[in-house]
């Protein structure tokens, strides 16, 4: 056989394109989470599909942006999110590492999230407010304009409820919209039947730039994918030493037959 | 087999492995506290394990480094680098390799 191609060789060159390529993957992954929430241009009065663009995360820069949407209510998708209070704020762990547990002093209760259907047929969640008997509140139908301010997904990186708190995150509202849904939610600061407003989360855009841990992160899965390079060149050498002392061997034999 | 060359990978993955091993020794000690125990994670928490990323591959060039001066095999050479991962496994390898070079 070629000495340049045996089974054996061809199986250490896949065993090491498949090595470096996977710590390049890994390289990537970590450089895209650290990249997640930097926020584009600001920019003022913007509408809402600007702000809150389909098929893509939500800028970091909408959060907390006053804004207003038309749509339709659809009725059969409500989600109800259990153990909260009406203050969001209040429900974030400052300590993401660790679990926290927090006793209430404030009325405990569910975040009632409507899904509305935009005018492109999008779904977007919106928590119309906070209530204890949320079986009372009635379901919301028919075309509505709310306001309200933008939320990024509860479960961007850096975020953490107390109490283990279940978090209104984007799969869950897209778990529960019939089309295309947006990234985040809104939080609405218009009062709706006896629905408590809701405080949200962060009041003002997410100004995170580059997050440096996972940068760190990400040179270190080059820095492997490099020795792993080299480690594939060594075997590789090693592997064609030896099929070159076998070939002398044999040819030796030969010598010796003949 | 150069002498010379190979006392010089020698002290340089013999640095390493005890620089691994103690720094690894220390932060699975603050881990168990802050997970097991549940303190508060000391400051420099995140930034010592950041520290150990860039460390431990340097271990790993340094064994490989050595691995080709001392032929072993790439069995071998990966599982002293994985030995690196493991509390303590590093300083148990390094007095094993030690044997091994004392011998040429």
């Amino acid at each position: 056989m070629n000495r340049y191609f045996s089974l054996r060789l061809l199986a250490i060159h896949v065993l090491g394109a498949l090595s470096v390529l996977a710590c390049l993957a890994l390289a990537y992954w970590q450089w895209d989470r650290a990249h997640a929430y930097v926020p584009p241009e600001s920019a003022t009065t913007l509408t809402f599909e600007e702000l809150s663009p389909l098929r893509d995360y939500l800028p970091a820069s909408s959060v907390g942006v006053p804004t207003s949407v038309t749509g339709t209510w659809q009725p059969e998708e409500r989600i109800l999110m259990p153990e909260r209070v009406v203050d969001g704020k209040s429900m974030v762990n400052s300590n993401p590492e660790t679990e926290a547990v927090v006793s209430w002093a404030v009325p405990v209760g569910y975040w009632v999230v409507d899904i509305m259907e935009l005018a492109d047929e999008s779904s977007l969640g919106v928590v119309r407010g906070f209530s204890e008997t949320p079986e009372q509140i009635e379901l919301a139908s028919g075309e509505a304009t709310v306001t309200g301010v933008m939320q990024p997904s509860e479960d961007v990186p850096g975020l953490k409820l107390v109490n283990g708190i279940e978090p209104l995150t984007t799969d869950l509202i897209v778990e529960n919209s019939r089309t295309i849904a947006h990234d985040g939610y809104l939080v609405a600061t218009t009062p709706t039947d006896s629905l408590t407003l809701v405080n949200p989360i962060f009041t003002e855009p997410v100004v995170k730039g580059l997050n440096w841990r996972n940068v760190a992160y990400t040179f270190n899965w080059v820095f492997f994918a490099g020795i792993v390079a080299m480690m594939w060149v060594r075997v590789t050498r090693d592997e064609l030493e030896f099929a070159e002392i076998a070939n002398s061997n044999a040819d030796l034999r030969h010598d010796n037959e003949s | 087999m150069n002498r010379e060359d190979v006392a010089k990978q020698w002290m340089f993955y013999r640095i390493m492995a005890v620089v691994v091993g103690t720094v690894l020794l220390v932060l699975t000690a603050f881990l168990i506290s802050v997970r097991v125990l549940e303190n508060p994670e000391p400051a420099f928490y995140a930034a010592a394990w950041t520290a150990h990323g860039y460390l431990f591959p340097v271990y790993v060039v340094a064994t490989f480094m050595l691995s080709t001066k001392l032929k072993w095999s790439f069995g071998k050479t990966i599982l002293i680098m994985l030995a690196g991962t493991i509390p303590l496994m590093s300083f148990f390898t390094e007095r094993k390799v030690a044997k091994e070079v004392a011998g040429i």
